[in-house]
């Protein structure tokens, strides 16, 4: 599931001011300021602010901060485990019974406003399939807007798009090519080894060209 | 005492035709006029990897639980 306007509700722990929002300013006191007790969108502390009050609820809701992995939860109820694992404002969950899954989301839902509460599908770009004792990752729609971005929507298809022990060597003559789209490319694509590990060979491109 | 200034963000949110369907506003803070100590003291905040959550993906179905 997913929190609405998650950075609004991190308390600050440092005075800060603002102006009054133009269109809103209060026609007795045009000169007074707002000192804010939560976060804004903008403000330095805000991801800061709302990672503490998330991780204060589940721990007092007790769950386990994970100690390598600080955005993992676990709560263990009688050799029943609850995991939670938050990413901002995207928070994916599960337990060993339903009466801890939806007590979760019953503690959750009067605190903050959220929505997609259901079954996990998407998250990150990657596509998730839940099956009885199988679970698939893919990537396609990402895919698909990958190649349409890089303008590739309408090319041909090829089985080998490079000879497989072909030495790679400058081009003493060659155009220079845009950098930083190339290396989008190449990020983009990087992405992908979380569902595709066997595309991992992209990394070695990535060194030929930063070389 | 440091005041920060606040702007609007107007934002059209469209369907796949490309029609309008929303009109979003959201006031966001111009934090980078904040100073360190006086308007904030930490900052960071942990982010999950991509990498812990495919662990996740891989330990609900050992588990044989559901994720939501």
């Amino acid at each position: 599931m997913d929190v609405k306007s998650a950075f609004l509700n991190g308390y600050l722990n440092e005075e800060v001011y603002v102006e009054q929002p133009k269109g809103l300013v209060d026609p007795s006191f045009p000169n007074h300021v707002y000192r804010l007790k939560k976060a804004l969108y903008g403000l330095k502390q805000a991801p800061r602010a709302w990672y503490e009050r998330l991780t204060q609820f589940l721990v007092n809701q007790g769950h386990m901060k994970g100690g390598t992995d600080k955005t993992l939860f676990v709560k263990d109820d009688n050799e029943r485990l609850m995991i939670a694992q938050i990413y901002v404002d995207d928070i994916v969950f599960g337990g060993m019974s339903d009466k801890m899954v939806q007590h979760f989301i019953q503690q959750m839902q009067p605190k903050f406003e959220m929505s997609l509460v259901g079954e996990l599908t998407y998250f990150l770009g990657l596509q998730v399939k839940q099956m009885e004792n199988t679970i698939f990752i893919l990537q396609s729609k990402y895919v698909k807007n990958l190649v349409k971005k890089f303008g590739m929507d309408n090319g041909g298809h090829k089985r080998t798009p490079a000879a497989t022990h072909l030495k790679l060597t400058k081009d003493e003559n060659g155009v220079a090519v845009d950098q930083n789209m190339y290396k989008s490319m190449i990020g983009s694509l990087l992405y992908l080894t979380a569902s595709r590990p066997d595309i991992t060979e992209v990394k070695r491109i990535l060194k030929y060209i930063n070389n | 005492m440091n005041v920060i200034s606040t702007k609007w963000i107007y934002k059209n949110k469209s369907d796949e035709h490309g029609t309008v369907t929303r009109n979003k506003a959201r006031q966001v803070a111009q934090g980078y006029t904040q100073v360190e100590g006086l308007d904030f003291d930490e900052t960071f905040a942990h982010v999950a990897r991509l990498e812990s959550i495919r662990l996740l993906l891989g330990v609900s179905c050992i588990l044989k639980f559901k994720l939501f």
